[in-house]
């Protein structure tokens, strides 16, 4: 026993090693994984040995341990994969009856270094609902407890039947992608981590929102697959060889909390290399003119995020643009492999490719190397990312068009995340910090996704671009390799705030948080009146007791104007005023936000010609910018010239009209 | 060709010879436009007022305007709607009537600028052109309802398919199938309207059936082809249009005179296939 454990910890050091080797930041890899897996494409399965070390990392002695089972979720409509989120879609369910394209996964065999077989110690357990018919999840008790910071090591056999077309995973056609495809251990948190005070596994059942919390391992992956199969996987490729009935593949991942791969025997391949790091592109031949849009694209990210965080450490990403018959699996992000969606027939104006790409490659970073978890505090990965997949595509392409630019009609990344959450459905449904698992009543996107990025993009207005960046810097130094939770950020913020901006926010931005994080009020500022104030006469008893008097106000080159404004929402925020005059200059005005409403004096020798709240666009989670200005005399030459166009327009449509009658 | 040639100028010839009719149809157009135009600028008016936002509604498309717009005053575009459907049938009997009076003035081929034939034609022939254009919609709503199914009920789901050429290809396919029936029938539905004009009968299937049985003779193609010229002459203004949209005053200029040129095209069209029935029915006389 001591031998084994003795060559499985030299083994642990030397993956280490050779992952740090590899990629360019150390991270500490709790496990070790060294995956061989058989195709069966005849009976769609996969048959798999799996060889596991993993290091306890906490000082308590742990006599079980935890397995996801993803591909149960699959097995069939009562897991809860399908309770959470109602049914399969329409689209990806037609065919599944008829193929019985349902899918599971089965450990059939699991040793300890010991040989000590505990196949029969293991069984389905369901930590979030207890739904005894979901068997996603599996704890298998141990014969001797892992002492702690010792190692242990596990055998597993295991076959899993593939599904057909589910979301995110399966075949289809000669298509496969296995995504969340094999036996993987939960995570155990130490008492300290991630607020918890006691130590515990973490091991979420396979929910339809929110994948991803795994430690971050060294994978060694060996895949046997038809001849013609062309495999794109996570990691380096590190060997092929032919064998009499199939090929064999060999890659190696390191430091990443997940592995994915595809195959299909009508891949094509292009790679080019970008700084030190290869990408591989792989789609169909019907596709490969995209390939210099996700390129250029990525090109562009991978020097933002390098300037904006850190250089991305791994030697490869893969990029896989699927076939039609394998929409299901695009749009994904997994450690050093993403998948985009394509047609042929979106119009370059029409920004997908570059947006999902832009969108995964982010997830390398909050997700991946800051691996936060993405059932139980998504807007960590979602929100992070989509805050900065408008940073970037604003920047690549221009911040009025960086989504759509189709014909005149022109939509920004960043004001259609504002968009999407404020025109949904109902924008209070849930506070951001809402677990994944826990939209009852949905808003499960506009609330992690969009209004996540629409809080950063407010936090950013508050305390200015350059804190906001110091603030993710620090934050990716801090937690990359590690699982941080939402404490762990507030606590970045209000250290660089307090850095930087001790004097505008001395009481750090705990209170912006439990406004936009942990509540769901909205947020309205308007002007509500500006008035000329007009001396009036003094009339009345003065001086003289017995007559009334008229005493008429003195004449002043001075204007005088009071400025009402309200606070319609219940978010109270800091926001700057603007104020024209007529001779084009302005004057800026502060107020905190806090009262209901808010009047000052402006004296000039000039006319006030408008007045705009938060002129620079600061607050962008106010849900109207409409009522942020009044002009005192409206132009209407604009509304004139909309109204002549407008009309024009409607002559052609009736004019057309003839074209049938 | 050349004798289509022929008939298409003379069809604008004639067409600039009335330009009293073409001023008229221009100022009904206009008003019916102005008409369904107001009550969204009014609403936009209430809604943005005194902001500054205002002053961006014609300085392109912005996004944040318009969605801030609907959140707004969500009813804004549903109340427009609801005008401009309002609207639609009037303006669908009006081009009854107006096709309808054009047809009758063309078949008279006489060249007096003015507009008495095209109201005695119009009130005349109306209830017979009408019956004689519901026929016709209705023939085109199951033809595309044919189609349609043709094109959508065989395959949709996209997870069948092999790549998304197939997709592209069907719909062009059917765009084009459904563009040249569409072209013939109403190029059928042209040549009735005269025949019912030029007769005056109030019997009107037995012209149904001569244009019917016109469509598969070789008129077929010179009609077809003095049809094909006027859609060009469309497509080229809509061209040009896109070209001239940069400046507010241009573009109310290009825009009324291309709106003139095409109420100018419509009557050219009717009056050179008029010569041509004229032409077919002394040739069937012979």
């Amino acid at each position: 026993m001591f031998q084994i454990r003795s060559i499985c910890i030299v083994l642990t050091l030397l993956a280490t090693l050779n992952g740090s080797a590899q990629s360019k930041s150390v991270a500490q890899a709790l496990s070790n994984y060294n995956i061989h897996v058989t195709l069966d494409t005849t009976n769609k399965k996969l048959y798999g040995q799996t060889s596991i070390t993993w290091t306890n990392p906490s000082d308590d002695s742990i006599d079980e341990v935890y397995f996801h089972l993803y591909y149960n979720a699959f097995k069939n409509t009562e897991s809860t994969f399908f309770s959470d989120d109602g049914d399969i879609p329409d689209f990806l369910s037609t065919q599944i009856d008829e193929v019985c394209g349902w899918g599971w996964s089965n450990i059939d065999k699991i040793l300890d270094s010991d040989g000590n077989d505990l196949t029969n110690s293991i069984a389905y357990v369901q930590p979030d609902d207890q739904n005894t018919e979901d068997k996603s999840v599996v704890r298998c008790s141990l014969d001797s407890p892992i002492a702690p910071r010792s190692t242990i090591a596990l055998t597993l056999e295991w076959t899993a039947k593939i599904p057909n077309t589910m979301p995110r995973t399966g075949y289809n056609k000669e298509f496969y992608f296995f995504a969340q495809w094999f036996p993987k251990l939960g995570v155990y948190e130490p008492a300290g981590m991630r607020g918890n005070t006691q130590g515990r596994w973490n091991c979420h059942q396979y929910h339809g929102s929110g994948e991803y919390y795994s430690d971050f391992s060294n994978y060694e992956l060996t895949m046997e697959v038809p001849h013609d199969f062309i495999i794109a996987s996570s990691g380096s490729l590190q060997n092929k060889t032919k064998q009499d009935s199939s090929t064999v593949w060999t890659f190696q991942a390191d430091n990443v909390i997940d592995v994915t791969w595809a195959a299909s025997p009508h891949f094509i391949k292009k790679t080019i290399q970008h700084n030190d790091i290869e990408l591989n592109f792989y789609t169909y031949p019907y596709k490969e003119h995209v390939s210099e849009r996700y390129f250029s694209t990525l090109r562009f990210c991978i020097d933002f995020l390098k300037e904006h965080l850190a250089p991305y450490p791994y030697p490869t990403l893969t990029i896989i643009d699927p076939p039609i018959h394998g929409l299901y699996t695009g749009g994904m992000e997994y450690p050093t492999l993403i998948t985009s969606i394509s047609f042929n027939f979106f119009p370059p104006g029409f920004r997908t490719p570059e947006t999902l790409v832009t969108h995964e490659y982010i997830h390398q970073y909050f997700m991946q190397m800051v691996a936060s978890h993405e059932v139980e505090e998504p807007w960590l990965d979602e929100g992070f990312t989509t805050y900065w997949e408008a940073r970037i595509l604003d920047s690549l392409f221009n911040e009025n068009n960086s989504m759509i630019c189709l014909g005149g009609v022109t939509i920004g990344n960043k004001e259609y995340n504002r968009s999407e959450f404020l025109n949904s459905p109902n924008p209070k449904i849930a506070a951001i910090n809402t677990r994944a698992n826990q939209f009852e009543f949905g808003g499960y996107g506009p609330i992690a996704y969009n209004k996540s990025a629409v809080m950063l993009q407010t936090l950013e207005g508050l305390i200015g671009q350059s804190t906001m960046d110091n603030i993710w810097k620090e934050y990716f130094t801090t937690w990359q390799f590690k699982h941080p939770h939402s404490q762990d950020f507030i606590d970045v913020v209000n250290t660089q705030v307090a850095k930087h901006l001790p004097d505008l926010y001395p009481e750090g931005m705990d209170w912006y948080f439990e406004q936009v994080l942990y509540g769901t009020n909205e947020c309205d500022y308007a002007v509500a009146s500006v008035d000329k104030v007009i001396e009036s006469n003094k009339r009345g008893f003065f001086e003289n007791l017995e007559n009334c008097e008229i005493i008429d106000s003195i004449e002043s080159e001075e204007k005088t104007f009071e400025v009402t404004l309200h606070r319609l929402g219940e978010i109270k925020l800091p926001i700057d005023i603007q104020v024209t005059f007529t001779d084009g200059h302005q004057e800026s005005y502060q107020w905190d936000g806090r009262q209901r409403g808010h009047q000052f004096l402006v004296t000039s020798d000039q006319d006030i010609v408008s007045v705009t709240i938060d002129p620079d666009r600061k607050i962008y989670l106010d849900k109207n910018f409409i009522n942020n200005s009044k002009v005192l005399s409206p132009n209407n030459n604009s509304l004139s010239s909309f109204s002549r166009a407008f009309t024009a327009n409607i002559q052609h449509i009736l004019e057309s009209l003839n074209l049938i009658f | 060709m050349k004798k289509v040639l022929s008939f298409y100028i003379q069809g604008w010839q004639w067409a600039f010879g009335n330009w009293r009719l073409v001023l008229l149809l221009f100022a009904i157009n206009y008003l019916f436009s102005a008409f369904a135009t107001k009550p969204l600028i009014q609403s936009i008016q209430s809604q943005l007022g005194d902001s500054k936002m205002l002053e961006n509604i014609y300085d392109g498309f912005d996004f944040t305007l318009i969605s801030d717009l609907y959140r707004a005053a969500p009813d804004t575009l549903g109340i427009y709607f609801s005008f401009a459907i309002w609207l639609l049938p009037i303006y669908g009997i009006w081009m009854i009537f107006s096709n309808t009076g054009t047809a009758f003035k063309a078949s008279q081929q006489s060249n007096d600028n003015t507009l008495k034939s095209f109201w005695s034609g119009g009130s005349q022939y109306f209830f017979r052109i009408s019956r004689l254009t519901c026929y016709y919609l209705l023939l085109l709503i199951a033809m595309l309802f044919i189609l349609a199914k043709l094109g959508f009920d065989s395959g949709t789901n996209i997870l069948m398919l092999e790549n998304e050429d197939i997709i592209i290809q069907k719909t062009y396919r059917l765009a084009g199938v459904t563009i040249i029936l569409i072209f013939l029938l109403k190029t059928a539905f042209d040549y009735c309207k005269l025949l019912i004009v030029k007769s005056g009968n109030t019997f009107i299937h037995q012209h149904i059936l001569t244009a019917t049985k016109a469509m598969v003779n070789s008129k077929l193609i010179l009609l077809a082809l003095v049809y094909l010229v006027s859609l060009i002459v469309v497509l080229v203004i809509f061209y040009c249009i896109k070209m001239h949209s940069d400046s507010t005053m241009l573009t109310t200029i290009v825009t009324t005179l291309l709106v003139l040129a095409r109420i100018a095209l419509r009557l050219a069209k009717v009056a050179g296939l008029e010569l041509l029935v004229e032409e077919s029915m002394k040739r069937a006389k012979k």
